[in-house]
């Protein structure tokens, strides 16, 4: 086990409405660990806390209690400022429903890392041209949201990921809005990602068939992690 | 993330929705543009106003009269039965030493006294003037400008000459087709009176003045004044004196010197020499400069007011800029979640929103100004045509100038960045507030 370690989760609580009379345990302590270039999926259920889940892998909430240490740094009890510099730093998230900013550009979305990371405009605008040649969408740069298909606005969201060089890619389902064949594009660009560059992707899906191209499995029910193998194709450790 | 990325992103936000940005603005637009349409009126009329007595007379003129003293009462202020004395009247040599004494002060100097409205015959043609007794600087106090020949000098007045500068009116019916210089002029004044007297010069009327003038008559039958050394017209008809001497004089203060000051030190000297021992006289001065003054700050008072009447419109438009501003973050619920998860921080988003109400309303408040002038500019322009057509003298007299007031401008467009900042602060707060998995998960 020489491999470092990204995502450290242990003993990770999430309860809502703490104290209260209908105070909810969704989470009840998880334990795993991700390495650096390692392909997971998370699988669970609706309502398996795979959302949850995932709102904490990628900083957007806090656990109530357990430690969560991303890339060497303990984020469990940051504050609003800081997590939103983790997000922006470390996290590349990729949406089910893209999250492309309607009104602006390709390139200007995947500007928007790059700005809240105070890149000067000229600089963000060479890094999004690459990103976008990266995911094959150069050519259509200018094209707002609705200009572009289903797979072309994810290319576009995973290039946007990108742009940061971030820790880990969290993706949510990024093909539960995309036909079978868009669908295995977008999941081409992930092992093209994971293959060439190493990059440490961790897929949230409920689609078990999805989660067998990754080379790892968590499967969580309930809260709990109650499985945690790798799949057959997967290089293992 | 800085300022001015924020304001190029609220521009550009501006930009995507033009219909509901200049919806938004209109508040503000409407606000702003009558505050400015008020004050471009105001500024223009004070200007117009100080301009054209300037013109007709300069503004360091002073005029100064001899006039009883108000006695104050609780009952009211009210002058006592009292006959003016001799004495009361000043004479032509207290005038010379007055001058004399304020000689370092005072530029022209001029005392106007009608003596009578006189008529002019003969073969060449006919003209009407009005006798006015006068020093040497009547043209230059009035702004006449001497054609040919010359004014009436000190030597004049000294000699008692009798010698006159008319108008080139006058000359036009009187001396059509001749040299009118050193013509000997027989005047038949109203009351039968012959005055003989040599035209020494010829000034070109103000038509300025004209304006003063009752313009009903036409420019043959008008009188235009007739000037005359005042010792003359005096020896000649001691009646055109107000009683025994003179009540009236009138003088300009020389560059750089204040006309109130000079008024008071006129009062004040003639308290102090002439009137030392009369409880009843004194001198009243009245300058330009100080009646200006009233005018224009009367003016200045009443143009405040009635624009923070109309400012009141902008807090309305203000509402309306938070109304559309709250709106707004609802709608873009989803893209602040989207901005919040790609690392936009709490201050980011409030920044956004921010500058973006106050880019709204900058904007509305610009477009305001720019309709604002050119309200007051064509209302400025409307009310002169309006002028010329029914009150035609009048209008000749108007200097007009129609400028908008710059003070105001800064102001309304300050005002406006600050109802900006006012009535976007609470929305933006409520975006940067917002939580990123609620607005994620947002429809």
């Amino acid at each position: 086990m020489d491999k470092k370690v990204i995502i450290d989760m242990h003993n990770i609580v999430k309860k809502y409405y703490e104290g209260q009379e209908n105070e909810l345990e969704i989470l009840h302590g998880m334990d795993f660990k991700i390495y650096e270039g390692e392909f997971v999926s998370i699988v669970g259920e609706s309502g398996s806390g795979k959302s949850t889940l995932m709102n904490i892998i990628g900083a957007l909430d806090r656990p109530t209690s357990g430690e969560y240490i991303l890339d060497g740094e303990d984020i469990s009890s940051l504050n609003d400022k800081k997590l939103s510099e983790i997000r922006n730093q470390k996290i590349g998230f990729v949406f089910q429903s893209f999250c492309l900013i309607p009104r602006m550009s390709a390139l200007r979305n995947v500007e928007v890392p790059l700005m809240y990371a105070g890149v000067s405009r000229s600089e963000r605008k060479k890094r999004a041209k690459e990103l976008l040649e990266m995911v094959g969408m150069a050519e259509r740069m200018d094209h707002k949201s609705n200009e572009l298909s289903g797979g072309q606005n994810q290319r576009v969201a995973i290039a946007r990921a990108m742009a940061n060089n971030p820790s880990i890619i969290l993706a949510d389902e990024p093909t539960g809005a995309l036909d079978s064949k868009t669908g295995h594009l977008v999941m081409d660009i992930f092992h093209k990602l994971h293959k060439e560059q190493n990059k440490t992707i961790v897929l949230i899906t409920h689609s078990k068939e999805l989660a067998k191209e990754t080379e790892r499995i968590i499967t969580i029910s309930d809260g709990n992690v109650i499985d945690d193998r790798y799949s057959e194709n997967g290089g293992g450790l | 993330m800085n300022l001015s990325e924020s304001i190029r992103l609220a521009f550009s936000n501006i930009r995507a929705n033009k219909l509901r940005s200049i919806l938004t603005m209109l508040g503000i637009i409407i606000g702003v543009s009558s505050v400015i349409t008020i004050t471009t009126i105001g500024s223009s009329l004070k200007n117009t106003i100080s301009n054209t007595l300037s013109s007709l007379s300069g503004s360091n003129l002073v005029e100064a009269y001899v006039s009883q003293i108000y006695v104050e009462s609780e009952e009211g202020d009210y002058y006592d039965d009292y006959e003016w004395q001799e004495s009361d009247y000043l004479t032509y040599d207290e005038l010379m030493v007055f001058k004399e004494k304020f000689s370092d002060k005072i530029d022209l100097f001029d005392v106007s006294m009608s003596a009578g409205e006189a008529s002019y015959s003969s073969d060449t043609g006919e003209a009407k003037g009005s006798v006015t007794g006068t020093m040497t600087d009547w043209t230059e106090i009035n702004k006449n400008d001497l054609l040919y020949g010359r004014n009436i000098t000190k030597a004049d007045l000294d000699n008692k000459r009798p010698v006159c500068v008319v108008s080139d009116l006058f000359v036009k019916y009187a001396f059509p087709d001749e040299d009118p210089i050193g013509k000997k002029l027989e005047l038949t004044m109203d009351d039968g009176t012959i005055n003989k007297v040599y035209i020494v010069g010829v000034y070109e009327l103000n038509k300025k003045m004209l304006g003063l003038m009752d313009v009903k008559v036409s420019e043959k039958d008008l009188p235009t004044p007739i000037l005359v050394p005042v010792t003359y017209a005096v020896e000649r008809n001691p009646e055109i004196l107000d009683g025994s001497g003179f009540t009236y004089f009138r003088f300009t203060t020389k560059k750089g010197i204040s006309s109130t000051a000079v008024s008071k030190e006129t009062k004040e000297y003639f308290k102090e020499t002439k009137y030392a021992e009369n409880e009843h006289m004194e001198i009243d001065c009245y300058d330009l400069a100080s009646e200006l003054k009233v005018i224009t700050t009367t003016l200045d008072v009443i143009t405040v007011a009635i624009s923070v009447i109309a400012a009141i419109s902008l807090i309305v438009g203000g509402v309306g800029v938070m109304n559309i501003m709250l709106v707004s973050v609802i709608e873009r619920t989803r893209e602040i979640g989207i901005r919040k998860a790609l690392g936009a921080k709490n201050n980011n988003i409030w920044l956004q929103f921010l500058s973006e109400s106050v880019v709204i309303c900058t904007v509305g408040g610009l477009i305001g100004v720019i309709i604002g002038i050119i309200n007051g500019v064509i209302i400025g322009k409307v009310a002169m045509m309006f002028l010329e057509n029914t009150q035609q003298a009048m209008a000749g007299l108007l200097e007009v100038s129609i400028r908008p007031s710059l003070l105001a401008i800064i102001i309304s467009v300050a005002f406006s960045m600050l109802t900006g900042i006012i009535f976007g602060s609470y929305p933006a707060k409520r975006a940067a507030k917002l939580s990123p998995i609620d607005a994620l998960r947002y429809e």
